[in-house]
């Protein structure tokens, strides 16, 4: 059994429109390049408008593509890694909101106390409250995490870290 | 070219020459696990010690580091879906679906396997090769070097099965995305916004990770607590090693056909094997009767670019040596490293130090076997770690993400980049946008447009007239519309 895809305003032509939005705004600001700098990104980029823009109108009307009961509309017939169909997708977002916090969080902490000191407390943070595991479990990891970073990164290839905001305002 | 033959087995065949061989495979498989760091990395810290070598034992040892990269760089990629290089980014799509279903093992025995006899294909179609050459690929001027890329964007960018258009948009958005910075030709800043970090472009390491690495880790702990990479029981009663060796034997035509296609991409200057596992990916799909499993778990999908990937290495070195031309960022540190053993590449390594060139082709195939060796005997082992929860992973992985996007270039904007792609990738693996023909897009940028400027102002328009840029141009026009009737097809069915 099979139904039409057709979810107007749904999030995939949001996405559709916004890689509209990128392409328009990549040819309109070419125009101001000498001709020999724009003429590689217009012959790509013209193109690629007429193409987004009949994408977002196939999005608007729905795809019109035949789909199998159970299969997700957005999705048919993409070669690339399948997305799970074994939880909702309200389901899906909220973990994925929650995994990007997490991210985020991270993120944040290599900005603030840098990346050797945000490293061992977010791996442990993250195993002590996402992964609910143990203490002595949450401190083996994240020393053991911290260890091969400092050993690899800090002491043999000697990478330049950022600088960290909080030991900027302390004055070191 | 026997007497270089002769000098150049005596110089390899010895105790020391083999130990720094192994010492290379060695230890370019510790680092070359970890993801975004591989060989080039490993050859960046050991350059200032390799200058102090004998030419020949230098170039045995960043020989064994460079060949086990392409091979180790497949296992996060199968584990976790983690690209270990950009090199290995098709091997994820059909890597990771077997890994999940519990069919690791197969998967790791079909692409060490798949690798070791591409990278052998490889350096004997080299060495088959070199005396022919420099004419060889002076018959690529820049109009056929611009019409494969082209080619290799719209052939994945169509791959896409029920999304065709999506494909190629993404690819065009890859391509514009990799315009960011220095136009190579003007040298005008393009899309910079006045960020120092956008006038050299974004690194295409970031983006790889961010597009696949990030919605990947976040969809493996989807579960729940508890929950393993490999969800599901083996299909296969014998779910070993040895039944993706059985793999690659069954699909022997297609790794010859990958191979060679990997040797040839490699000996094109610029192109790399970044492009070659793609080409070698979709030439796979278009040559298969039965498409449907590629993208859930294919094993052809492992073979194909694999063998592709090590074989178009022999091409990249003779090209690095021969004309001084490096095909990869690995490469121009070998570069760099010949320069400083006192070994200008160019024609002389074809002529004065052929026995050193040899050397090196020796060394590959040397090296590919201990590699694939060296990596086969772990593969349970590695295998194994899809049985341990993902929530442990999780935490390890992302750092390991943000320390490889971080060290492209240790500037911030690295993580903005990897933070903004993987909002891109989570959304357009949600919405059904390939990711694919975004990073072949990117990654080809560069060298599409230096060839279309070079061509539109050396040739005007006659360089459409040229007999291999027709023929490419055909099957570009073969390609689309082979895709719009397959989707005409598709809808009539349904």
């Amino acid at each position: 059994m099979s139904k039409k895809a057709g979810n107007k305003l749904d999030p995939s032509f949001w996405l559709s429109l916004f890689v509209l939005g990128v392409i328009a705004v990549w040819v309109a600001t070419a125009a101001r390049f000498d001709w020999d700098t724009r003429l590689f990104p217009w012959a790509i980029g013209i193109p690629a408008l007429a193409l987004a823009l009949r994408q977002l109108v196939v999005d608007w009307k729905g795809s019109g593509v035949a789909i199998q009961e159970g299969q997700n509309p957005n999705y048919p017939g993409i070669l690339d890694i399948p997305v799970d169909r074994s939880v909702t997708p309200e389901v899906m977002t909220r973990h994925t909101l929650r995994s990007a916090g997490w991210i985020l969080g991270f993120a944040c902490g290599i900005w603030f106390l840098g990346f050797l000191i945000s490293i061992p407390i977010f791996v442990f943070c993250y195993l002590i409250y996402e992964a609910q595991a143990g203490k002595v479990g949450g401190l083996v990891v994240a020393g053991f995490t911290f260890l091969f970073v400092w050993a690899l990164f800090d002491q043999t290839m000697h990478l330049a870290w950022p600088e960290a905001t909080l030991l900027i305002m302390l004055g070191f | 070219m026997l007497d270089a033959a002769l000098i150049a087995t005596g110089e390899i065949f010895t105790l020391s020459r083999m130990a720094w061989l192994l010492g290379g495979v060695l230890l370019g498989s510790v680092i070359g696990f970890i993801p975004g760091i591989g060989g080039r990395v490993t050859l960046a810290i050991l350059l200032p010690f390799i200058v102090k070598m004998d030419p020949a034992s230098a170039l045995v040892l960043i020989v064994g580091i460079h060949a086990i990269g392409n091979t180790a760089d497949t296992i996060p990629a199968i584990l976790f879906g983690i690209p270990g290089s950009t090199s290995a980014t098709a091997t994820v799509l059909d890597g990771y679906p077997m890994a999940k279903r519990g069919e690791a093992q197969r998967a790791f025995g079909a692409s060490f396997v798949a690798s070791g006899i591409g990278g052998l294909i490889g350096a004997f179609t080299v060495l088959a090769t070199i005396p022919v050459i420099r004419p060889l690929v002076l018959t690529f001027g820049n109009p056929e070097f611009f019409m494969t890329a082209i080619l290799a964007i719209v052939m994945i960018g169509l791959l896409t099965g029920g999304a065709p258009v999506k494909g190629l948009i993404a690819g065009a958005l890859g391509l514009l995305i990799g315009m960011v910075g220095d136009a190579p030709q003007t040298g005008v800043q393009r899309w910079t916004f006045g960020e120092l970090y956008l006038s050299d472009g974004i690194s295409l390491i970031p983006i790889a990770l961010g597009i696949f690495a990030i919605p990947e880790l976040i969809d493996m702990t989807l579960g729940g607590k508890g929950t393993k990479i490999a969800t599901e029981v083996p299909r296969i009663n014998i779910s070993t090693k040895w039944v993706g060796v059985k793999d690659v034997f069954a699909h022997w035509w297609l790794l010859v056909r990958s191979s060679f296609l990997g040797s040839w991409i490699g000996i094109l200057p610029g192109v790399g094997s970044a492009s070659a596992i793609w080409l070698a990916y979709a030439h796979a799909v278009q040559t298969s009767k039965d498409k449907d499993n590629f993208g859930k778990g294919d094993v052809r999908g492992v073979i194909a670019p694999e063998a592709a990937n090590n074989a178009s290495d022999a091409g990249d070195w003779c090209l690095t040596l021969a004309f001084g031309i490096p095909g990869s960022a690995t490469m121009s540190l070998v570069l760099a490293a010949m320069l400083l053993l006192g070994l200008p590449p160019g024609p002389q390594m074809l002529t004065d130090h052929l026995h050193l060139t040899l050397v090196i082709v020796w060394s590959l195939v040397l090296a590919n076997l201990m590699a694939t060796g060296f990596c086969f005997v772990f593969t349970k082992q590695l295998a194994g770690i899809t049985k341990l929860p993902v929530h442990y992973l999780f935490p390890v992985l992302i750092v390991l993400i943000f320390l490889a996007a971080f060290q492209s270039t240790a500037d911030w904007g690295d993580l903005v980049a990897l933070l903004g792609f993987s909002v891109l990738g989570v959304s357009m693996k949600r919405f059904g946008w390939p990711r694919p023909p975004l990073i072949v897009g990117m990654v080809l940028q560069r060298l599409a447009e230096t060839y279309f400027f070079l061509t539109t102002k050396l040739y005007g328009t006659s360089w459409l007239l040229r007999p291999v840029v027709i023929v490419l141009f055909i099957l570009i026009v073969w390609t689309i519309v082979h895709a719009v009737l397959r989707q005409s097809r598709g809808k009539a069915r349904a």
